[in-house]
């Protein structure tokens, strides 16, 4: 597909910014506008040094906002549509947001796409979470979708949403899947950046449960590789499921953390389990195998470099830490540390 | 209800007018020109205290928004002393009849009273420096203002409005400057060269329809005495805005900076915190800066294809 000019929502989030940061690699010369609420989860400073890029247009807008989309529509031939509440616990908390943007925000934009037949592709970034937990084998992209979380299952809405758009409207639609991302410039509130900012500061593991949970840990940028090649090859009308094979406990991640740092286990700490969380999240990436992609790194070796990001980047995630993020800290895990 | 406004055939004024109307308000006004036959818009020159004074009386409001000011930064560089006197004794008068009658005055403050800062979005609590004649006019006409709340139990509104830009405002301000020639271009009626000041200055745009709503909630909603600011909260590089500006018309601009336009003391960044305002009124801002650039361009794209 010959793109001119893309439409990235949530681009200042985690896998948002990396795959801003990525295509900009790929295709120095399109433009693209990145359509960004700035909840508490996006971080402007990730990327800082889009500031001279005259290219790159930073439209600070709510999805739900019909007239900004009217606006973005026509001078944009692809949409990938990373834009969503994404914290679980958050979801438990509070789920009335998640349903706005998730759903509401979903349908917006796919609804005032009727209008714009310029648009060749609408990429919908959905979740692994949808298919809910399994104890043995893994789900396919036809396999019954059972999400438990109000997070997974506004998800799931609009998922569904959006292949119906293409079903009954013909909207260019194409779902990617992918499993638990890691890697840079992830919000230190989700597990692995939280545990690596805390060990660095001798500060204690919160560990769901017995640390038994499962999930299939996929490197960012192996991500941004994947939905790059959806772009370019990927089949109207399919979802593709993306994963890694690399499946491991939590627990033995957070011992991994601890060892990486040279820190002692006794940091790690067992605190109650998250409300119906899932225990075992794993998907069968074959479809998207066969278009050409497969995840280039190892577990070990990104959880390395992750680690070594996160010392590198203090300024980053510190300001983050002391901002917003701590009272909800304190309001989730408040009995169990200090 | 009966509402006067200083200012009225003003970018904002014009806006606040429409608004009172539609909430019921019999609305009067004063400026100091009027191209309107309209006699509930009288002419009038508020430094002028015996006239002032004779209109008020005459149409005797329940309340004043006071909008009319030398607005333009750059106008109140090239003419300092005229500035501060006019904004400062045009105000005082209105705060004087309003003690007197026991009236409701509203009046237009400005964000740039801060000065430089170096921590955003600015709240209310922190320090004002005013850099300018214009914001040092406003900051004196604020104390005053809040003198006479606390001693006399006037009932006079504050606020301090950050930029606000739309349809309709002055082409000496930057972002109609822009769209201006830019409709012109489109047209072929200028060659596609654009002449820019500084473009690194960092701002904090609402559109004019949310200031106008902020106003009307403040009166009504607000406590007298406490300043609040208007503002959207996030802010934007005019080189940022210059670019979103490019990418709505469909052909290719060549930008030319010149140095030389950069103002005295000018400000490098402006970012307003809208929590007080949004805690007392219930207010935030509603309408996005993609779409008050987009109605801004299409207003000069009607008013340049029409004359």
């Amino acid at each position: 597909m010959n793109i001119n000019s893309i439409l990235i929502t949530g681009g200042y989030g985690f896998i948002g910014s990396n795959f801003i940061r990525f295509l900009r690699k790929k295709l120095p010369d399109i433009k693209i506008y990145n359509l960004d609420k700035l909840t508490y989860a996006a971080n402007i400073e990730n990327l800082k040094d889009f500031e001279e890029d005259k290219n790159y247009i930073f439209v600070r807008g709510d999805i739900k906002d019909k007239s900004i989309l009217e606006i973005l529509y026509p001078k944009v031939d692809a949409i990938v549509h990373f834009a969503a509440e994404t914290h679980v616990d958050r979801s438990i908390i509070a789920p009335g947001e998640f349903i706005m943007t998730e759903v509401y925000g979903t349908f917006n934009m796919l609804e005032t796409m009727k209008n714009f037949k310029n648009i060749k592709l609408f990429l919908h970034i959905s979740t692994d979470e949808i298919y809910g937990s399994i104890e043995k084998g893994s789900f396919k992209e036809n396999s019954p979708l059972n999400p438990s979380s109000p997070y997974s299952a506004s998800k799931t809405g609009a998922d569904r949403l959006a292949y119906s758009y293409f079903k009954t409207f013909g909207l260019p639609v194409i779902i990617a899947r992918p499993s638990n991302n890691y890697g840079p410039y992830q919000h230190v509130e989700k597990f692995i950046p939280l545990f690596i900012t805390n060990a660095l500061d001798n500060k204690e593991l919160p560990l769901y449960g017995k640390g038994e949970n499962v999930r299939d840990w996929l490197y960012v940028i192996d991500n941004c590789e994947a939905l790059f090649l959806l772009l370019e090859k990927g089949k109207i009308g399919e979802a593709y499921n993306i994963g890694a094979k690399n499946e491991v406990k939590n627990i033995e991640i957070a011992k991994k953390i601890v060892n990486i740092l040279g820190k002692d286990e006794s940091l790690i700490k067992f605190v109650e389990d998250r409300k119906g969380h899932d225990l075992r999240y794993s998907v069968d990436w074959t479809k998207i195998k066969k278009l050409g992609w497969q995840p280039k790194k190892s577990f070990d070796e990104g959880l390395k470099e992750t680690v070594e990001w996160y010392k590198n980047h203090r300024h980053w995630w510190e300001k983050v830490k002391r901002g917003e993020f701590s009272n909800f800290y304190k309001k989730y895990y408040k009995s169990e540390i200090q | 209800m009966k509402a006067l406004i200083t200012g009225i055939n003003g970018f904002a004024g014009q806006y606040l007018k429409k608004l009172l109307e539609k909430n019921g308000y019999d609305v009067w006004g004063i400026d100091i020109k009027t191209e309107k036959n309209n006699k509930k818009i009288i002419i009038g020159d508020l430094n002028n205290k015996e006239l002032t004074i004779k209109i008020l009386n005459k149409v005797n409001p329940d309340i004043i928004y006071h909008l009319a000011a030398t607005t333009s930064v750059r106008r109140s560089w090239e003419i300092p002393l005229e500035t501060v006197k006019n904004n400062y004794i045009a105000s005082l008068t209105l705060i004087e009849w309003t003690k007197e009658k026991n009236k409701k005055l509203f009046i237009m403050g400005s964000g740039e009273i801060y000065g430089n800062k170096k921590k955003f979005p600015i709240k209310e609590t922190s320090s004002v420096n005013p850099l300018t004649p214009y914001s040092l006019s406003k900051y004196m006409v604020e104390k005053t203002a809040i003198f006479f709340n606390k001693n006399f139990h006037t009932k006079i509104y504050l606020s301090r409005a950050f930029n606000f830009t739309g349809p309709g405002q002055r082409e000496v301000f930057v972002i109609p400057a822009f769209s201006k020639q830019l409709a012109e271009m489109e047209i072929g009626r200028r060659e596609k060269v654009l002449r820019v000041g500084n473009l690194s200055a960092v701002r904090d745009f609402s559109d004019v329809r949310d200031t106008v709503e902020a106003i009307f909630l403040i009166t009504h909603k607000g406590k007298p005495g406490t300043p609040y600011n208007i503002a959207s909260g996030y802010s934007y590089s005019i080189r940022e805005i210059l670019n979103k500006l490019l990418s709505l018309v469909n052909f290719k601009v060549k930008v030319v900076e010149n140095s030389q336009e950069f103002r005295k003391n000018d400000i490098r960044k402006l970012e307003g915190d809208f929590s007080r305002l949004k805690k007392d009124t219930a207010w935030s801002p509603k309408i996005s800066l993609e779409k008050t650039l987009k109605d801004t361009l299409d207003y000069w794209r009607k008013k340049v294809s029409e004359g």
